[in-house]
């Protein structure tokens, strides 16, 4: 028999959903065998299922993103921007999660009274509210001026207008639009920000959340903890930041967001200082194989190591000991750079690594586990590139050298072979750099045409115990350190 | 041989509507992206056969038609997958108005804008946060179940309001 229309509307919504049965699948094929107006519709169906992730996304029909969210690809650049995933706290935390939330909602409404609030304050509802006034459940905005509002379970959140947001129950909130800054005492432990990019789960902490008109939210923590997650299931990506640290999180072209600017130490380092200096900052400089002296100038620590021809493998091993409480409210960065002089015809298997281990500062560092990375550059190393787990070629994988390589990124530029335009569009990627496993099975994303952006959750540390490997060539690793407060 | 710079501005244009014609012909979304993937790859392999002025999301099409034949040859057959004379139909049709999909994705822009703030934002919990129904309607103080219809009912009013918009204003 015949669907309805209605019938018929469902089944495509399940065949879209993946979750239609057998017997409706064959009633569904019978039907499109008999009808082409159903047969149109089917389409038109599927269509708009390949569209709405995009128009959702704030995508225009055309496929455009909107300004201001053009992603890093713009410098024709493939990027690996490591990030750390917590793969048992994502399946605990994740799920406990869900089942608070869900109680929460049942009691929400109400839940959140005005603490503070501007004379000017205006709010969308052209309700005047005073100090100790309850909000109403349902989506909130404040046009003008700044209130706080306090949760029944302690947290206290500061708004600036213009903000949208809604309370999501005694401890969670989700922010549409605008920043925040959230106070969270020790009862309200798991307070959450909920965006529409990802979700911020508090520690006991002060942290602004903000949430632009496009969506794109980005987290910075004032003090303690919080654990900034892409996306909204349980195996999405989380990361904990920790005082002083900030993030990004950004939707990609297939709606999955993904954590897009790492975080950022904070630090000041001394210019003028030669060798280890005392204070806050401490650097030592420690070869495994050979004696030499690291020195600060200008900013920039320089470890000179001999890696002639015939010395296979020098590795030094730098640490960096610093009080990382003096960061608090700063913003800067640390980032590595390694170079490699010119020594005129360039053996293609000789490349240059800088892996950072801080395992042994775990408390002080922002992550805690599966917290190395790797910064490669050469300008000519042999990758083998595996596209779907199958090897594709032997990849001339090279970086520019004066491109700016910042913490936490892997920066490759593919050549333009055939074999590196198969990553054209969504795959998974394997990079292996001289046999060791550098990223595995990760998925690219389709950006500009012809460049291609490539971000990576998972940076497996080189060598072992985070070193670097230098092969047959003289070469110099500079750590170069800039940066300013705000 | 460098694709040209109209080339380029071609394969990046077309990639939404070749993404929606392939997905009413593919119905797993890992396949799809697989397809468009090697569908990518083939136009930029035969760059050069792109004449300017034609059409080309014809072309594309085309070509990605036939990664669609040959993903369905390799891989294993997927459970949901109807028979090849029904495809060949559905492709077929499609071919004689490939305009279409642009029409239909600029009302549904239109149609998604004019939601009710609610329903838009269970959208987003589904299609762009990628929520479990559960969550979802955590957020809504709703089941699943009645998660899964409303979602229904909202994708159903979207399909009407797309169709309205269309026969407004048809070109």
């Amino acid at each position: 028999m015949a669907p309805t229309p209605h019938e018929f509307s469902r089944m495509l919504a399940e065949l879209a959903d993946g979750t239609i049965s057998d017997a409706e699948f064959m009633r569904l094929e019978a039907t499109l065998r008999a009808d082409r107006a159903a047969r149109d519709e089917l389409r038109a169906w599927m269509a708009m299922e390949a569209a709405l992730p995009r128009i959702l996304a704030g995508e225009d029909a055309a496929g455009s993103r909107p300004p201001g969210t053009t992603r890093r690809c713009a410098d024709g650049l493939w990027r690996l921007a490591g990030a750390w995933l917590v793969p048992v706290m994502i399946a605990a935390g994740g799920l406990a999660a869900a089942v608070a939330w869900r109680s929460d909602a049942r009691r929400k409404g109400e839940l959140v009274a005005i603490a503070d609030v501007s004379p000017d304050a205006a709010w969308h509802d052209n309700v005047v509210r005073k100090l100790g006034d309850r909000l109403p459940s349902g989506v909130v905005r404040l046009d003008r001026g700044a209130a706080e509002v306090r949760f029944a379970r302690g947290a206290v959140v500061s708004l600036n207008a213009p903000v949208e947001f809604e309370a999501l129950g005694d401890n969670r909130l989700f922010l549409r639009n605008g920043r925040i800054t959230s106070s969270v005492p020790q009862q309200a432990h798991g307070f959450t920000v909920v965006s529409p990019d990802g979700e911020v789960i508090d520690f006991g902490t002060e942290f602004t959340v903000g949430v632009d008109r496009h969506g794109k939210t980005d987290v910075y923590v004032v003090s303690g903890e919080v654990d900034v997650a892409g996306g909204h299931s349980v195996l999405d990506q989380r990361v904990r930041l920790t005082q002083g640290f900030a993030t990004q999180l950004e939707k990609t072209a297939f709606g999955r967001p993904c954590i897009t600017q790492e975080p950022i130490v904070l630090d000041s380092f001394e210019r003028s200082t030669t060798g280890a200096v005392g204070g806050p900052l401490a650097l030592r400089c420690t070869s495994v194989d050979q004696e030499e002296r690291a020195e600060i100038r200008d900013g920039e620590l320089r470890i000179p190591i001999d890696g002639r021809p015939g010395r296979r493998y020098p590795i030094a091993r730098v640490e960096m000991e610093h009080d990382f409480s003096v960061l608090v409210g700063r913003r800067s960065h640390v980032s590595f750079r390694a170079a490699l002089p010119n020594v005129g015809s360039a053996p293609t298997e000789r490349w240059a690594g800088i892996a950072v281990d801080d395992r042994r500062h775990a408390a002080e560092m922002a992550y805690k586990k599966e917290a190395c990375f790797a910064v490669l550059v050469s300008p000519s190393w042999q990758a083998q590139v595996l596209v779907k787990g199958q090897r594709v070629a032997e990849q001339r994988v090279f970086a520019r050298n004066s491109e700016a390589i910042g913490p936490y990124q892997i920066v490759i530029v593919l050549d333009d072979s055939p074999a590196s335009r198969r990553l054209f569009g969504g795959t998974t990627l394997t990079v292996m750099i001289n046999g060791i496993d550098i990223v595995r099975d990760h998925p690219v994303e389709l950006c500009e045409v012809p460049r291609i952006q490539l971000q990576t959750n998972t940076v497996k540390e080189v060598g072992g115990h985070g070193y670097a490997v230098i092969d047959d060539v003289c070469v110099s690793v500079e750590v170069a350190v800039d940066g300013e407060g705000i | 041989m460098q694709p040209s710079r109209e080339f380029v501005t071609e394969i990046t244009a077309c990639q939404q509507r070749l993404q929606a014609f392939i997905r009413t012909l593919v119905y797993d979304q890992a396949a799809v992206d697989e397809v468009l993937q090697e569908t990518n790859l083939a136009l930029w392999e035969q760059a050069e056969r792109f004449a300017p002025g034609t059409s080309f999301m014809a072309w594309a099409c085309r070509v990605a038609w036939f990664k669609v034949l040959e993903q369905r040859r390799i891989a294993r057959r997927r459970r949901w997958e109807f028979d090849p004379k029904l495809l060949e139909s559905i492709a077929a049709e499609a071919f004689e108005d490939l305009e279409i999909f642009e029409r239909q994705e600029r009302a549904l822009v239109e149609c998604v804008a004019s939601l009710p703030e609610r329903q838009r934002r269970v959208l987003e919990m589904h299609y762009f946060g990628q929520m479990h129904l559960e969550q979802i309607g955590a957020t809504i103080d709703r089941k699943a179940n009645a998660v899964s219809q409303l979602l229904f009912r909202i994708r159903k009013a979207l399909r009407e309001c797309i169709e309205r918009r269309l026969v407004e204003s048809p070109a």
